[in-house]
């Protein structure tokens, strides 16, 4: 019997973690293999699908970190603690921690970017023997928007943080500016030691990895996630195609010497 | 093996497919073409042989066997889903060489690229395929340059004939039978095919993403107006995308197509 791929299935929502008016992370019954840096399709009958990636994985549930910007999105807002998602997947390739064990660290992310990358950063905190130093460099837009705030205290046990937002505010506790201004600041004691994981928007990835790489980091150290607007998720409708590429199969992470072409 | 089989004979033949297999062929809708009193050549079902389309090509794809315009994947209520019914027939398709090599590229794509997509594989697995000669080329082909003017993958072939008789290669040994059965003539058939086009096209070496950033292009660019139907034209076109439909007042009663 052939698996139908396009029909999903339903899962409960456990819990509800709130970290903006806009952004909350729905944690989903979800027993199955899935990996960091995949990604799931939530189904909503009527209204369509949206790719999410995964930002957590337990043993009974994976995290969905969402932002309320379209239908999809805004329905999936309008269910609680108990209620029932649809969904498809996992899919797509993932972050293989294996790449960075032994190596200093740097993740930088813009936004939601840091949803994808939040499991890589959980695993390296709770594993600080099998890496060198870490560097987390996180961009929002402003105070508000902060995602992942107890992670990110959390966190700065064993990493270094540099959290900032691009406009300035009164009272605000972090730093102001893009995320490249703080490139300079990383620790480096041997770049070709150093692999960097960048996510964010098109924009934030390109000068992101621009900086790194003028920093000396090599360009087979640097992944990037693309998170582009999956559809099918199998490889069929061409909707995240860039030139032969298929990004929910051969992506959405990519090495950056293969991440480099993939633009449109 | 092959046979001469005349119009009778086919049909007989065709009366025995239609109990498991829809039958889809080239054909004329008159008054169906893009201007007013003009006909169109595009697939449909057929009941009989002088049905078919073997002087023109037909304007539009097969595809949309394989791949419908729009396709019911699966019906929602509140809390249920239930897959769209499988298609209780198969099909014959009559194809040209050149679809049949576009068949291995949708084949490729939907079969091969990723895991196979369930709605094509259920439709893929049902089908027959009858090869229509080409006598001739017709205007603008290019099968020859492309390597597809000849095709050997097909369950039986046809070659229209002046007289209205057909030659027919059957490589289905169970329709095979059933033309024995009915002692036509036999004789050895090779599918009649294109030797030269009067379009010869080049394909540059090393050709790489690169082109995309042609300037040739703008030209299409400045044409287009999003009617998307150039991926009806195109046989190897497979982008689609899914939209929900609901019935009920509430909206929670519906299906997802792809279309």
């Amino acid at each position: 019997m052939m698996k139908n791929d396009y029909i999903p299935f339903p899962s409960k929502i456990l819990e509800v973690i709130r970290h903006t008016k806009i952004e909350y992370t729905f944690r989903m019954e979800f027993q199955g293999d899935v990996k960091l840096g995949q990604f799931f399709e939530v189904s909503i009958p009527k209204y369509g699908e949206a790719p999410i990636s995964v930002s957590g994985i337990g043993d009974n549930f994976v995290d969905l970190t969402i932002r309320r910007v379209d239908k999809v999105t805004n329905e999936v807002f309008e269910h609680y603690v108990g209620d029932t998602l649809l969904l498809r997947g996992p899919y797509g390739n993932r972050f293989d921690v294996s790449d960075y064990a032994g190596k200093d660290i740097i993740v930088m992310a813009g936004g939601t970017g840091l949803s994808p990358v939040r499991g890589v950063v959980d695993y390296f905190f709770n594993h600080p023997e099998q890496r060198g130093h870490m560097t987390l460099i996180a961009g929002f837009k402003t105070s508000h928007d902060i995602l992942f705030r107890n992670d990110l205290k959390l966190w700065k046990k064993n990493m270094d943080i540099i959290l900032t937002v691009d406009c300035a505010e009164e009272d605000v506790a972090c730093h102001v500016g893009l995320v490249t201004q703080y490139i300079p600041q990383i620790k480096l004691d041997n770049v070709q030691n150093t692999v960097a994981v960048v996510v964010g928007s098109p924009a934030m990835m390109r000068f992101s990895v621009q900086g790194l790489l003028d920093i000396g980091l090599p360009e087979e150290n640097v992944w990037i996630s693309q998170e582009r607007k999956m559809c099918c998720g199998l490889g069929k409708c061409s909707h995240c195609k860039i030139g032969d590429t298929y990004v929910c199969l051969d992506g959405p992470v990519f090495n950056y010497t293969k991440g480099k072409f993939l633009v449109d | 093996m092959g046979f001469h089989v005349t119009d009778i004979q086919l049909n007989a033949l065709f009366q025995t497919w239609q109990t498991n297999y829809h039958i889809y062929a080239p054909r004329k809708f008159s008054g169906g073409g893009r201007f007013s009193d003009t006909d169109c050549v595009r697939y449909g079902e057929i009941k009989h042989a002088d049905e078919i389309v073997f002087d023109k090509k037909s304007d539009y794809s097969f595809k949309e066997i394989l791949t419908p315009v729009s396709q019911t994947l699966f019906f929602f209520t509140e809390g249920e889903t239930k897959e769209a019914d499988v298609p209780k027939k198969g099909a014959v398709i009559f194809l040209r060489s050149c679809d049949l090599h576009v068949l291995k590229r949708l084949d490729d794509m939907y079969l091969h690229n990723g895991p196979a997509d369930y709605y094509y594989q259920r439709l893929r697995e049902s089908i027959k395929i009858v090869l229509m000669g080409c006598a001739h080329s017709f205007e603008n082909c290019f099968c020859v340059s492309m390597g597809t003017n000849v095709s050997t993958n097909y369950d039986m072939s046809i070659d229209f004939q002046p007289d209205g008789t057909y030659l027919v290669d059957c490589k289905d040994e169970t329709w095979a039978k059933q033309l024995e059965a009915t002692e036509v003539p036999r004789l050895e058939v090779i599918p009649s095919h294109v030797k030269e086009n009067n379009v010869t096209v080049q394909i540059p070496e090393h050709l790489t993403a690169e082109v995309s950033k042609s300037t040739m292009w703008k030209e299409y660019d400045s044409r287009c107006i999003n009617c998307g139907r150039c991926n009806f034209v195109c046989p190897t076109c497979t982008c689609f995308t899914m939209q929900d439909l609901f019935y009920s007042e509430n909206g929670k009663v519906g299906e997802r197509r792809r279309i």
